[in-house]
C-alpha cells in the first residue's frame, strides 16, 4: 500500500514524525511526500534530511517559484513537479494524506 | 441502501447485504482554544458515523489538550464539544491520543475524556498507513 503525503505548512511537525515513522515500518509500501504551498520552504532548512532513504520527495514548482526558491536542490528532492505530475501523483498513490 | 462493489478492501457484512465499508480517521491535532477547527472536526466525525464506514479519532499533538477533563474552554467562550464525546463512545467509535503528546502536555491517563487511550506514535502511524482515509484538522 502507497501513502502519499501532502504537505501544505512549514515545520509540521506532526506530519513529519508520521511520515517518517511509516516509511520506519515494515509492510506499509511506498512512501512518498509533496511539498506544496508553505511547506516549500522547508527545503531551505534541509527537510530531505529528515526522512529516511526511500522515501520519495516532491514539491511543487509553481510554489517554489512563487517563493522565490529557484534552485532547488536536486540531491535532496526527488523532483520538482508541475500541476500535472501533481496530479498524476495523487492518482499513482493508493492511500493521500494532506496534513 | 447503496450497493457497493463486494471486491472493495474493507467490507463487512450487514444484515444480509454486503456493504462496503471504509476505515476513516480523523486526526485532531490542534489546541482546542482561539479556533473551531477542533470543534468542526469533532462534528464531522458525528456525521461521518451515519454511514456504515469505522470512524476513529486521533488526537496528536496539541490536540491532546481536547481528550482531557481538565479542560474548561467555556470560560472563553470556545466549544467543549462533550455531546460529541457522548456520541462517540455511545457509537463505539475509536478515540486514541498520542501518548508522547500527552506526556508533554502533563495529562495523565486517569485525566483523560471517557472512551479515550493512550497509544505510541508508531501504533498511530501504523492506522493511519491502514485507514482508507485520513483527514487531519
Amino acid at each position: 500500500m502507497s501513502i502519499l503525503h501532502i504537505i501544505r505548512n512549514r515545520n509540521d511537525g506532526i506530519a513529519l514524525d508520521t511520515i517518517r515513522l511509516q516509511s520506519e515500518s515494515d509492510g506499509n509500501g511506498d512512501v512518498g511526500v509533496l511539498l506544496i504551498h508553505d511547506a516549500v520552504l522547508d527545503i531551505a532548512d534541509g527537510i530531505a534530511s529528515v526522512f529516511p532513504t526511500g522515501v520519495k520527495l516532491h514539491a511543487l514548482s509553481a510554489d517554489c517559484d512563487a517563493r522565490g526558491i529557484s534552485q532547488v536542490d536536486e540531491a535532496c528532492v526527488y523532483a520538482c513537479v508541475d500541476y500535472d505530475a501533481m496530479l498524476e501523483l495523487v492518482f499513482k498513490y493508493d492511500r493521500v494524506i494532506t496534513w | 441502501m447503496k450497493q457497493i462493489d463486494t471486491k472493495q478492501v474493507g467490507t463487512k457484512q450487514v444484515g444480509t447485504k454486503q456493504v462496503g465499508t471504509k476505515q476513516v480517521i480523523i486526526v485532531i491535532r490542534h489546541s482546542p482554544f482561539n479556533t473551531s477547527r477542533n470543534a468542526e472536526g469533532l462534528r464531522m466525525s458525528v456525521g461521518l458515523t451515519l454511514k456504515n464506514d469505522v470512524v476513529s479519532v486521533v488526537f496528536l499533538g496539541d490536540g491532546v489538550y481536547h481528550a482531557s477533563t481538565r479542560l474548561n474552554p467555556k470560560l472563553i467562550g470556545a466549544h467543549i464539544c462533550d455531546q460529541e464525546f457522548e456520541m462517540f463512545n455511545m457509537l463505539g467509535c475509536g478515540l486514541f491520543a498520542d501518548e508522547i503528546a500527552l506526556e508533554r502536555a502533563g495529562i495523565a491517563e486517569s485525566e483523560l475524556r471517557d472512551g479515550v487511550k493512550g497509544i505510541s506514535a508508531s501504533e498511530i502511524a501504523d492506522m493511519l498507513a491502514a485507514a482508507d482515509v485520513v483527514i487531519p484538522f
